[in-house]
């Protein structure tokens, strides 16, 4: 399962350490995005990686929560994370104001290996934008490495980091379900749509947020010649490995089953799109 | 992966005015080689070497009383970036099968009030595959390393413990017997007192280790289980393991877990298992292992005055990696402000 990532865990030390809250901003309805100081994980962490987040000392709340990170600024010893307030975890992250104290352990997970040059999609739904901007930003800093974004939600005020995107992105595609934006269409059409138009190699395409957006690119592979993986998303408790509890199916052809149960915080949390048993 | 399912909130809107986040000291980052620092201050180097944290199960000397709970640390190394495994009273990892075990499907956790439900499934790479890969790494450290084990049938335990018995680097079994016994119809072999020293007598038959049988409190008297597994031969006794639970969504109207139901651990069933520590200890005379809850080491101290000999942190790691580190510095400062100078002095001292 190392075989398609840059696994420099041997490298890198994953820390339980904390951090201080530099900005919180409300980006739209329940979406915030929050920044962090923490310079030891922003100096290590790759796009694909993750931080487990405890901003709280209520007994009653106890496990940490995962987050993607949005953006990794090293140079700042900052780190961005884009996060939905969908429950008690997340309603108290986004009580806390900047120079408070947040407990953090990272970075966790795998980062993902970027192609050298050439082009990659990054295919958005929702709030499964949050991982894909560090990819954009970190291709961005390749030289000629292109990246052709597509992002969706159900209205345009929940198209989230656009204008970030925008940034990094060759271009950035956008899809509501309300018909504003592209009247709705899938973005996998979308993305079928400009590589047949434009004759543009795209060399991996990077999911999050949808998995029937992962599993319409399955039949894309081999017609365009690229690899897809998806983030998966499970409810973790150690978020380090030891757990077992955030495990997905996984195919392995030698197994009894057909399929291992892997742990979508060590193992992942990018997958192959082909490996992963929807 | 956006973010945490979060699904426990039932009124997210609920917007009380929060204090402001405090961190707790001792202050971070909790790396193994940062970690020898945290002897909080006011307390003489002089006063903390006086004191034994030393404690004796089952024929081994535990260098202290802290251990984690199987299940929660992994095979050691997974805790390895986060704290000193050698400062551990031992080191006891995930079940292990006598087969490769895949688990459960997922979901497989839920948060609930100050507990997590789990039902994992015993996922496990199988007895070999420890032996050959897990167990070298795990050889490399001081503490005691307890192995523990779960079988589908008695002949399984007994498999199990013959064949640990003939690797080096193991100290001790614990038993897991809250596995339904396949062969009589399903019923968990420590719910039914005699089935549950058949698994221990099947063990010592077998093996020189000691043997630590965890109870499951899943049952009306858990002090007839105790006493029936120590008349068959435990060398000590561990408890409480999860208690049986479920949660369930009352959107979609399914359990919140696939397995419906789960093992609940974390602070929620503290008071459950300090009672069932403090019954067990006065009616066995093996000593006990503490565990359910333990977040902090007042509520270690608690085990300890209960009865317990020594005690396993298990969901409080999966909250601090660095939990255990923290919990041994403070039973220490606890021991040298009570002006006590032997941790054995806690055990049973409870005054009623």
């Amino acid at each position: 399962m190392k075989f398609y990532y840059d696994n420099k865990r041997g490298q890198s030390v994953m820390m339980f350490t904390k951090g201080t809250i530099v900005a919180q901003r409300v980006v739209s309805d329940q979406y915030h995005l929050l920044t962090i100081e923490q310079p030891d994980i922003a100096k290590q962490a790759r796009p694909g990686q993750f931080i487990m987040l405890k901003a709280w000392e209520r007994i009653d709340l106890l496990l940490p929560r995962p987050f993607s990170l949005y953006r990794i600024l090293p140079e700042r010893g900052q780190l961005q994370i884009l996060y939905q307030v969908r429950g008690q975890g997340t309603a108290e992250i986004a009580r806390r104001v900047p120079g408070e104290k947040v407990e953090l352990t990272g970075p966790a997970g795998n980062g993902i290996v970027l192609p050298e040059e050439g082009a990659i999609a990054l295919l958005g739904r929702g709030i499964g934008a949050a991982p894909l901007m560090a990819i954009a930003e970190t291709a961005a800093a390749r030289k000629g490495l292109a990246v052709y974004t597509f992002l969706s939600a159900r209205k345009t005020e929940l198209l989230l980091g656009r204008e970030d995107f925008a940034l990094y992105a060759s271009r950035v595609t956008l899809a509501t379900d309300d018909g504003h934006h592209n009247e709705g269409r899938l973005l996998t059409a979308l993305l079928a749509e400009m590589i047949a138009r434009e004759g543009i190699a795209i060399r991996s395409v990077y999911t999050c947020g949808s998995r029937r957006l992962a599993r319409g690119l399955l039949p894309m592979q081999a017609r365009y010649g690229f690899t897809a993986y998806i983030f998966l998303e499970e409810t973790m408790a150690c978020g380090i490995g030891s757990c077992k509890g955030c495990v997905c199916k996984v195919r392995e052809p030698g197994s009894p089953a057909g399929f291992v149960y892997k742990k979508v915080c060590q193992d992942g949390p990018v997958f192959p799109v082909d490996k992963v048993v929807w | 992966m956006g973010q945490a399912d979060d699904r426990t909130a039932i009124n997210p809107a609920a917007r009380a005015v929060a204090p402001p986040f405090t961190p707790r000291q001792p202050d971070i980052p909790r790396q193994a080689d940062t970690l020898q620092q945290p002897h909080s201050p006011g307390h003489s180097e002089k006063a903390r070497s006086r004191v034994n944290l030393a404690v004796a199960i089952a024929g081994l000397t535990l260098p202290n009383p802290v251990m984690p709970a199987s299940g929660t640390f992994g095979f050691g190394a997974e805790y390895a970036p986060f704290i000193d495994l050698n400062r551990l009273g031992a080191i006891v990892v995930k079940t292990i099968t006598l087969h490769p075990t895949s688990g459960n499907p997922p979901p497989r956790l839920m948060e609930t009030c100050s507990g997590l439900l789990n039902s994992i499934g015993l996922q496990n790479p199988g007895l070999e595959v420890f032996i050959q890969e897990k167990l070298p790494y795990l050889r490399q450290f001081s503490p005691p390393l307890i192995v523990n084990i779960a079988g589908r049938t008695v002949d399984e335990y007994a498999e199990l413990a013959r064949r640990l018995d003939a690797v080096a680097g193991v100290d001790a079994l614990e038993v897991n017997i809250s596995c339904p016994n396949v062969k009589e119809g399903g019923i968990v072999f420590g719910t039914v007192p005699a089935m549950a020293a058949r698994v221990t007598a099947a063990i010592k038959q077998n093996t020189r280790l000691p043997v630590i049988i965890k109870l499951t409190p899943n049952v009306t008297d858990i002090t007839a289980v105790a006493r029936a597994v120590v008349d068959a031969g435990a060398d000590a006794l561990s408890l409480i393991n999860t208690l049986q639970g479920m949660a369930i969504d009352v959107e979609t109207r399914r359990p919140a877990l696939a397995n419906v139901a789960g093992g609940l651990s974390g602070p929620a069933i503290k008071p459950v298992a300090l009672y069932h520590v403090w019954r067990v200890a006065q009616a066995v005379q093996v000593p006990v292992i503490g565990m359910g809850g333990i977040m902090n080491a007042r509520d270690a101290i608690e085990f300890l005055l209960a009865g317990a000999s020594a005690v396993a942190v298990g969901t409080a790691s999966l909250v601090d990696p660095g939990a255990l580190m923290v919990i041994i510095d403070d039973l220490e400062n606890y021991l040298v402000e009570q002006g006590l100078t032997d941790v054995r002095e806690l055990i049973g001292a409870l005054q009623i």
